[in-house]
């Protein structure tokens, strides 16, 4: 092996990834060529430099915070939004109020569903279901 | 018992909160050092590695478990890394915000003094490292720190096994002629 094609897959060659002929053959070119000795030895010095940059550990409740996320996200997709029923409490005073305001009332729909048709998980879709659940004094 | 990570995606599919943090908890210094690496900031790191986990419980029903789970994992963090990098002016360099700032005994970096010994060479090879290419960076750092092979690197990069191996080579011989000054 001359040293050309030596220097061109020494990288392969340190990860381990070159097959076992050119495996060998290099070992045996790099322990006949003190310059190719001297080639690899420097990027095995790279990678040790690398592996010894400074790492930062993970915050103690990093794993706690994403699965708190990951219920939060459950919560939103579910339409289980917690607090909907304060709010509820709410739209159906501001209900009451309009019922006493208006004489001629037009018939009202205490549901959502003919919005229904929002893909799922979508905003819309999510709005809509917590919208729903909130008159429904869910 | 130690539960194989497509059992463990299985069970997140299924909402167990439990399989999904042994799994964060699995990969969570991997994903978050792999982050970092690009970014140098330790918040953007954080939070980039917290959406990486998001995304990994929001798909877990849809994983199929032909590839590796850890290689769908370092894919998603490499998507993001690129997006973060693009996203950035990069007006720091990596090194101001590692060498500036102390390590603290809990191993954290924060604003104290710097106590750390400072080699010329690291100094050299952290902008070194930050200026290669998206693609020789993540290559090299998932070869040399995460460990991956070169097919599970072409998998996560979606490059073929000979692009890494070129990536790879090229990202050391750039970094060499670093090191070699010194």
């Amino acid at each position: 092996m001359r040293c050309s094609e030596a220097k061109s897959k020494m990288s392969a060659y340190l990860d381990g990834e070159l097959d076992t002929e050119s495996s060998l053959a290099l070992a045996s070119h790099i322990e006949q060529c003190a310059t190719c000795r001297e080639d690899l030895a420097e990027l095995q010095s790279v990678d040790s430099l690398i592996q010894g940059l400074p790492k930062i550990e993970v915050s103690k409740d990093f794993s706690r915070q994403v699965v708190a996320r990951a219920k939060e996200w459950d919560e939103l997709a579910l339409g289980k939004r917690p607090g909907t029923s304060a709010f509820a409490s709410f739209l159906q005073l501001l209900e009451d109020l309009l019922d006493a305001l208006v004489r001629d009332k037009a018939p009202v729909s205490d549901t959502l569903d003919e919005f229904g048709d929002f893909p799922p998980l979508s905003m819309g879709c999510i709005y809509f279901q917590i919208m729903g659940q909130s008159i429904r004094g869910q | 018992m130690h539960d194989s990570d497509h059992a463990l995606i299985k069970a997140i599919g299924g909402g167990d909160h439990l399989a999904f943090e042994r799994l964060v908890q699995r990969y969570q210094h991997a994903v978050l050092n792999f982050i970092f690496s690009h970014t140098g900031d330790r918040h953007t790191a954080e939070d980039l590695a917290q959406e990486v986990f998001m995304r990994v419980y929001r798909a877990s029903s849809d994983f199929e478990p032909r590839g590796k789970a850890s290689t769908w994992i370092f894919k998603i963090a490499h998507n993001l890394c690129l997006n973060e990098v693009k996203r950035r002016m990069r007006r720091e360099r990596v090194h101001h915000t590692l060498y500036t700032q102390g390590i603290d005994a809990g191993g954290y970096v924060s604003s104290q003094g710097v106590e750390h010994q400072e080699y010329e060479y690291e100094r050299d090879l952290m902008p070194a490292l930050e200026e290669l290419p998206d693609n020789q960076r993540a290559a090299l750092l998932l070869r040399v720190n995460a460990g991956f092979s070169y097919a599970e690197i072409s998998s996560v990069l979606s490059v073929s096994v000979s692009s890494v191996e070129s990536l790879i080579f090229r990202a050391r011989t750039r970094l060499r002629q670093i090191a070699g000054k010194q």
